[in-house]
């Protein structure tokens, strides 16, 4: 790839699955470019392929067709928080963030200073040594985020991080993670189905279909930031998109 | 709250005393009321005489009370343990990795429906006679629980951990022994405890293979002798130190796992 400051360049993917009704297509030859340091926000209806999408990304899951190709100078490989946090219930916070360090095979000492320095940048300090059944969801996605930034990887994937918590904290996080993303820059692509939740965070947005899904538009918010969502031009923006996305199926 | 807590548990305690005060209670009163004959069934004070009795007397069975229990604590022991040893391991390994599934798994099922009594015959022909082959009886009976839970427990492991650790790059070996194994835990000990209560539940029968002392030889030779009070008590023996064992296993099993008991 030409030094274009393009982190992550997928041409033509496209999944399809065996079930019982015979061969789904999900993702329809999936073109976009993930820009470096940007905060990319992918919007689409429930069931579209989203997960899908950021699966393929993190390799969790192999494409039929298309290439997927990252900048030579990134590892490929990515940071990930999950919609269902996927902390390891038996490990406290500070095993959990320093898990993917240890995979990689760090050592202990260098492997808990980075997991404490990005436990202390989610606001957890103090929780270290708790489980994660004794968390809220807004903690233990904390610790999904602190353990995505810990493994070191210059680009994050979250699957519809805030899709699980009550409103307010989901607000509240939101603000938490740009607090956090002014702090260090990394490259997000940010999975969601909430049209507000995508114009608040993200820098770019692009929206897709209903499956078999494609990139049906690509939205560059110009609002300050922080944005607030009763102004005109959020609630234009919103009205926009709305009538743009497909009902969920 | 605390006091809320307190009231819960005196509650709980009340609760489990009296259900055992009633059961000994009624079981008492039924002898004395002479509703069934002494003859037939033993009061609990009288159980607990022959169990004074039986300290240091070693009429009709040979032996005290004591050595019987030990006898037949170490037979159970060495039968369990040893299905612990092979059985969760087995378990674990098949059910993490498919190779290891295709193997196992049909001598496995041939294995499983077959009672461990019907062992007996086949085991003092190859083994003779003896503590090998009670061990063996009594391991028989262990192993299943210790292998099926075992491999149910690690083939639930939750698909996105498991991707977690590989993106993370973890190998499969770490998978199996980092993400594998620790989900599988409790499950594995829950094998554990129902494992020790059939090893526990076939020592009677076990101890048929030409036993001279324990306590299911306690219990037939109480039988031959016409002492209801003799079997009753192997029974009662029986009941309160397997009660007493699985409890321990249960303390051991929230030491062991101190994520699960939080809140
Ligand atoms: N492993 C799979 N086998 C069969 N179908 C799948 C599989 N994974 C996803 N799908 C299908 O792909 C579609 C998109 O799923 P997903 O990516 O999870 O949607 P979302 O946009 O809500 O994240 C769904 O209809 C789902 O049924
Ligand atoms: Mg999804």
């Amino acid at each position: 790839m030409a030094g274009t400051g393009c982190k992550i360049k997928l041409e033509s993917v496209s999944k399809s699955f065996d079930d019982k009704i015979g061969r789904t297509a999900v993702l329809d030859e999936i073109s976009l470019n993930v820009y470096e340091n940007e905060f990319l926000v992918i919007l689409g209806p429930g069931q579209c392929g989203k997960t899908v999408l950021l699966n393929i990304i993190a390799d969790m899951e192999q494409a039929d067709s298309g290439t997927i190709t990252f900048d030579p100078q990134s590892s490929g490989q990515t940071g990930f928080v999950f919609q269902r946090y996927a902390l390891f219930n038996w490990k406290n916070v500070l095993k959990n963030v320093e898990l993917p360090l240890k995979f990689k095979g760090a050592e202990k000492e260098q492997r808990q200073n980075t997991a404490m320095k990005y436990i202390e940048m989610v606001g957890l300090k103090g929780f270290e040594k708790a489980y994660p059944s004794q968390l809220s969801g807004g903690m233990k996605q904390r610790v999904g985020i602190a353990r995505a930034y810990a493994s070191g990887n210059d680009i994050i994937l979250m699957d519809e991080p805030f899709g699980a918590l009550d409103a307010q904290t989901r607000y509240q996080m939101q603000d938490e993670l740009l607090k956090i993303r002014s702090k260090e820059k990394k490259t997000i692509v940010f999975v969601t189905n909430n049209i507000e939740e995508a114009i608040y965070m993200g820098d770019r947005i692009l929206l897709l279909s209903n499956k078999p899904s494609k990139v049906v538009k690509e939205y560059v918010p110009d609002l300050e930031r922080p944005r607030k969502n009763t102004s005109s031009q959020f609630m234009e923006l919103r009205d926009e998109i709305t009538a743009n996305m497909d009902l969920a199926l | 709250m605390y006091n809320e807590k307190t009231r819960s548990v005196g509650m709980k305690v009340f609760l489990n005393v009296s259900g055992l005060l009633m059961f000994f209670g009624i079981w008492e009163l039924v002898v004395a009321l002479g509703l069934i004959s002494e003859k037939k069934l033993v009061a609990p004070s009288a159980i607990f005489m022959t169990f004074i009795d039986k300290l240091t007397n070693v009429v009709p069975d040979g032996n005290t009370i004591i050595v019987h229990t030990l006898t037949s604590l170490e037979l159970v022991l060495i039968g369990f343990v040893l299905s612990c040893l092979i059985g969760v391991p087995l378990g674990l390994l098949m059910g993490f990795f498919k190779p290891a599934n295709r193997f196992f798994t049909p001598i496995f099922e041939i294995i499983r429906p077959i009672p461990p009594l019907a062992w007996i015959p086949i085991v003092i022909v190859v083994l003779g006679i003896g503590i090998q082959a009670e061990a063996f009886i009594i391991f028989v009976a262990a192993f299943v629980p210790c292998v099926i839970n075992s491999y149910t427990g690690i083939q639930a492991t939750s698909k996105t951990l498991l991707d977690v650790a590989k993106t993370a790059g973890a190998s499969k070996t770490q998978l199996f022994f980092k993400v594998g194994i620790p989900s599988a835990l409790p499950m594995v000990f829950t094998g554990i405890k129902i494992s020790f209560g059939s090893a526990w539940a076939t020592l009677v029968a076990a101890e048929m293979i030409a036993s001279t002392v324990g306590l299911g030889f306690m219990i037939q030779q109480g039988r031959n002798a016409v002492r209801p009070d003799i079997v009753l008590l192997g029974m009662s023996v029986i009941g309160l130190i397997g009660a007493a064992l699985t409890g321990l296993l249960s303390i051991l099993e929230k030491k062991a796992l101190p994520w699960r008991n939080l809140k």
